[in-house]
């Protein structure tokens, strides 16, 4: 793929997004639906004044989860695809608990734990948290045999399976986990953040803006939000490109 | 020297595959294994590279007990050997990393070895340049033909001054050129370093070209070795000469005969 295409294909959806955009609000005609002129700058001023830090405070919450949740799954995942007696046992439950919408659990957590930053980092870690033990798992007991028993005999303990196999095997799919469950995390993150704060872009769209018909600054933080979900999309789509150079690459073949 | 010293040795559940099954390969020899499929040639390479265990009996290599995998030993497997999502350079080095990773403890890598990573990338492009590699080396394993990586794998066995070659299938699924070139590296880095090469096959042409001892296995349990002594190793370019037909006829009733 030449460099330049995946810049073109964005803007390109930009400039898509803002003329349907402003067809609608034309069409529609009604303080529900600002037209884009009025709204981007808004955002573009207001995204360095208050509406960044209710960002921020969003943003931030998104990235501790998603450190919670990498730094648990991920050795949770190592450790039912190395041991398939673990995995039997665990499978069912997993099975289960997988499917499970876990934004229902917001009421048990902010009981349970309060209602603080934790409770709602930890609602989308666990989203977050069985995308990614799940394909982790299902890495590491695809490893084929002759590999790990390879890279044994040139002397590589459990450590060291770890850090050149195992690790490296499974990170593609850290990556392609996170990449698909960012929007739910969002999502969830949108729900969280309506009440119990007065921090976070959940917060300012409904409590701030829509409960008090700023329809524009609503939409502002609407933008916010896209903004906050496209972002971390596209630094994991990059990483991802970046550690999977190997599948990108393959023609070539000289005898 | 290898002693295999009346070993016992089955998967679960499973007829043993060797029992009471001694066994000695002498320093610098190349011996060739064969028999058919599920005789447990494979297994017995993973045996002595210290990756199985022995239920009973043990194996020594220079009168150590074998307990785990040695730092000296080396293991090429037929394929999937290599770490798909790094270069041939990176996967050339892993032996050396894994080294570096542990520091010289005896265990993971030999007590004597010098860590230096100069001397390491030295060692990498010299098998890399040898084995033909040096203009592939930043290409992945996905790109390479088998050939090429079978001697990648090769490249990454011998950046650790291996004492010991054990060898699955490494010629086959490959073309009768590129066949011919790996079986003459073989033969000529054993004649350089005084490696002890263990190979295993099922072909019974590259048994009697490879090998200077034969071992046959039998589809039944094991119990006692079946070796014939071949003259006719490294006969390059003879396999219409008679004694390597001869030789082949030999093994061919044995195999008939044990199975």
């Amino acid at each position: 793929m030449k460099p330049a295409r995946p810049l073109v294909s964005f803007l390109t959806g930009v400039g898509m997004f803002l003329l349907l955009w402003q067809l609608a609000a034309w069409l529609l005609d009604r303080p529900i639906l600002p037209t884009p002129v009025v709204v981007v700058p808004l955002f573009l001023r207001s995204i360095v004044g208050e509406l960044g830090l209710h960002f921020l405070a969003s943003g931030g919450r998104v990235l501790a989860a998603i450190l919670l949740a990498v730094m648990t799954a991920v050795p949770a995942g190592l450790a039912l695809g190395q041991l398939p007696a673990l995995n039997r046992l665990f499978a069912p439950l997993i099975a289960i608990l997988y499917p499970i919408p876990k934004i229902v659990l917001l009421p048990v957590i902010y009981v349970l734990m309060g209602i603080t930053d934790l409770s709602k980092i930890f609602l989308i870690a666990l989203i977050i948290f069985f995308q990614i033990m799940v394909v982790v798992r299902d890495e590491a007991a695809g490893l084929h045999h002759d590999l790990l028993m390879s890279v044994r005999s040139l002397g590589a303990g459990r450590r060291a399976l770890f850090r050149y196999v195992y690790l490296p095997a499974s990170l593609p799919a850290v990556l392609t986990a996170l990449r698909v469950s960012i929007g739910t995390a969002v999502a969830v993150l949108f729900i969280a953040e309506q009440s119990l704060t007065t921090w976070g872009l959940g917060y300012y769209i409904v409590v701030e803006t829509y409960q008090v018909l700023l329809y524009p600054q609503m939409y502002a933080g609407i933008l916010g939000m896209s903004t906050l979900g496209l972002l971390l999309y596209f630094v994991v789509y990059a990483l991802e490109r970046k550690i999977n150079r190997h599948r990108h690459l393959t023609g070539d073949q000289t005898p | 020297m290898i002693d295999l010293r009346a070993i016992t040795f089955a998967y679960r559940d499973q007829t043993p595959l060797f029992d009471k099954f001694s066994l000695t390969i002498v320093r610098g020899e190349i011996m060739a294994v064969i028999g058919p499929s599920g005789c447990g040639k494979t297994s017995l390479l993973y045996l002595l590279a210290g990756l199985y265990r022995p239920r009973r009996g043990d194996i020594q290599i220079d009168g150590a007990p074998l307990a785990r995998p040695r730092p000296e030993t080396g293991l090429i497997l037929q394929d999937h050997g290599l770490l798909p999502w790094a270069t041939v350079k990176a996967n050339a080095a892993l032996g050396l990393k894994v080294r570096r990773f542990y520091g010289p403890d005896g265990k993971h890598a030999p007590r004597d070895y010098e860590i230096d990573s100069g001397l390491g990338h030295q060692k990498v492009q010299y098998w890399l340049q040898r084995l033909g590699l040096e203009d592939l080396q930043d290409h992945f394993p996905g790109q390479l033909s088998r050939g090429q990586r079978q001697r990648t794998a090769i490249a990454r066995t011998m950046t650790l001054d291996p004492d010991v070659l054990l060898m699955d299938e490494p010629f086959s699924a490959l073309d009768a050129p590129t066949s011919d070139r790996l079986q003459q590296l073989v033969l000529t880095l054993r004649h350089e370093s005084d490696l002890t090469t263990l190979i295993v096959t099922h072909r019974i042409e590259e048994a009697v070209r490879m090998g200077d001892r034969i071992l046959v296995l039998a589809r039944d349990t094991n119990r006692q070795p079946h070796i014939i002594v071949n003259p006719c190793s490294r006969a390059a370019d003879a396999p219409q000469d008679a004694a390597f037909s001869r030789q082949c006829g030999n093994i061919r009733s044995l195999l008939e005969d044990l199975t």
